[in-house]
């Protein structure tokens, strides 16, 4: 018969295998995110030209940065370029629209200026540790494509898998006698220190 | 009920081997670094969900950013000096006000009151000096667990030259590169378990091939 404990074990050993790349990531993006200087992370590759050719689509303005509207027209205008997928739209002035159309490895900045009905791409590629810092960075359903909310799943499944190990953890050690002390001293340094450095800082 | 599960340990030598050190020691330390640190795991966990479902948990709360609650109001008749800095004052009125400590400055030009924002994990303080009236307006803004979370989540350390700064710069270097070691220490842990290498070959294998896919296509 399965019991309760090699349950536990096993949810925490295939968890943890299934959700290693991810934790790999995050352990590895963080500790770029935190000392960005050190792997040159703030110090972005040049843009190289895609295409600059007329266009000519109506745009609703009205919208704020990112607002549903001006997402929607954006929207249009990816999928007239073959470029769908994850994006942020602004307006950086009355008769301009940007786009940056990101993924982990790159992005592509679309300037559609209404008043010369002219479309320009540029794009930009990553270099590993922003590509790393880009994966820590998405999570959410916000952006259009299956991909991307897939990913935002995901990225949820693994928030919840730690907190799994965390319990499961807390249940292996409980169930080896023998760590029980040393256990409960690491547990509650742990919690103190934590505690401690939240209360203070 | 409390007994270890034979098959989940790895096969035991008769006698102890340079190996099977290496893989008590890392068994140990696998464990004991995940007990010590999964308060910060916990918390991290929690703020990545409260981060990626913002609009579902701001749906729970009044408004959209909490409150600021007035704490005190004092007079304040330090005059400073015009080559003085608006982050020199800064300091010099938190240090006035006994609170010292991290901190930001906005404001203070053009007749407009000097803002200082004391970051707090538990609860920021806004602290508003109006030179012209000699007074400190002193608020705190209402615990929020949602925002705590997300606060504690985006505090990195190391920008400011405060000790307690570094020390939580330090806990947080120290937890993701231990991440890193919990991930090659489990494959370690999993592959010395024969019983199990074949679903956690497919476990491991679902995971690698599903990330990379996602690398590479959005």
């Amino acid at each position: 018969m399965i019991t309760f404990d090699k349950i536990n074990r096993r949810a925490h050993l295939y968890l943890g295998l299934f959700l290693m790349p991810w934790l790999m990531m995050y352990g590895v993006s963080s500790f770029i995110v935190i000392h960005q200087s050190w792997f040159g992370a703030n110090k972005v590759l040049a843009r190289e030209l895609l295409f600059e050719k007329a266009y000519n689509r109506p745009v609703n303005m009205q919208g704020a940065n990112n607002s549903p509207e001006l997402r929607a027209t954006a929207q249009e205008i990816l999928k007239d370029c073959n470029l769908e997928g994850a994006f942020w739209v602004d307006k950086p002035n009355a008769d301009t629209l940007h786009i940056d159309r990101f993924s982990f490895r790159g992005s592509t900045s679309l300037t559609y200026s209404i008043k010369d009905q002219k479309l320009t791409a540029m794009h930009r590629r990553m270099k590993l540790p922003q590509v790393a810092m880009r994966m820590h960075f998405r999570g959410g359903y916000g952006q259009p494509t299956f991909g991307n909310k897939f990913w935002g799943l995901l990225v949820d499944v693994a928030c919840v898998g730690i907190v799994i190990w965390v319990a499961s953890g807390l249940i292996m050690w409980w169930r080896l006698p023998r760590m029980r002390v040393w256990g409960a001293i690491a547990v509650g340094s742990g919690i103190l220190s934590f505690v401690l450095l939240v209360w203070t800082l | 009920m409390n007994a270890p599960l034979a098959s989940e340990e790895p096969a035991k030598p008769k006698a102890e081997t340079p190996g099977s050190t290496v893989s008590l020691l890392i068994r140990r330390v696998h464990m004991f670094t995940a007990l010590f640190l999964s308060p910060w795991m916990l918390m991290y966990a929690l703020s990545t969900l409260v981060m990626t479902h913002r609009e579902y948990v701001l749906s729970f709360y009044p408004s959209k950013s909490p409150a600021m609650v007035t704490e005190r109001e004092l007079d304040y008749t330090r005059s400073f000096p015009t080559n003085m800095t608006l982050e020199e004052i800064g300091l010099q009125v938190l240090q006035d006000l006994g609170l010292d400590g991290t901190h930001s400055v906005s404001g203070g030009r053009n007749g407009r009151p000097l803002v200082i924002n004391r970051q707090n994990a538990l609860s920021t303080r806004r602290v508003t000096l109006d030179a012209t009236a000699q007074k400190v307006l002193i608020q705190r803004e209402e615990f929020r667990a949602a925002t705590f979370l997300d606060r504690l989540h985006r505090r990195r350390g190391y920008n400011h030259p405060y000790a307690l700064e570094d020390t939580w710069g330090f806990s947080v270097d120290v937890a993701v590169v231990i991440m890193v070691f919990w991930s090659l220490s489990g494959v370690w842990l999993w592959w010395e378990i024969k019983a199990v290498r074949l679903w956690g070959s497919l476990a491991l294998g679902a995971g690698l091939g599903l990330f990379a896919i996602f690398a590479a296509l959005i």
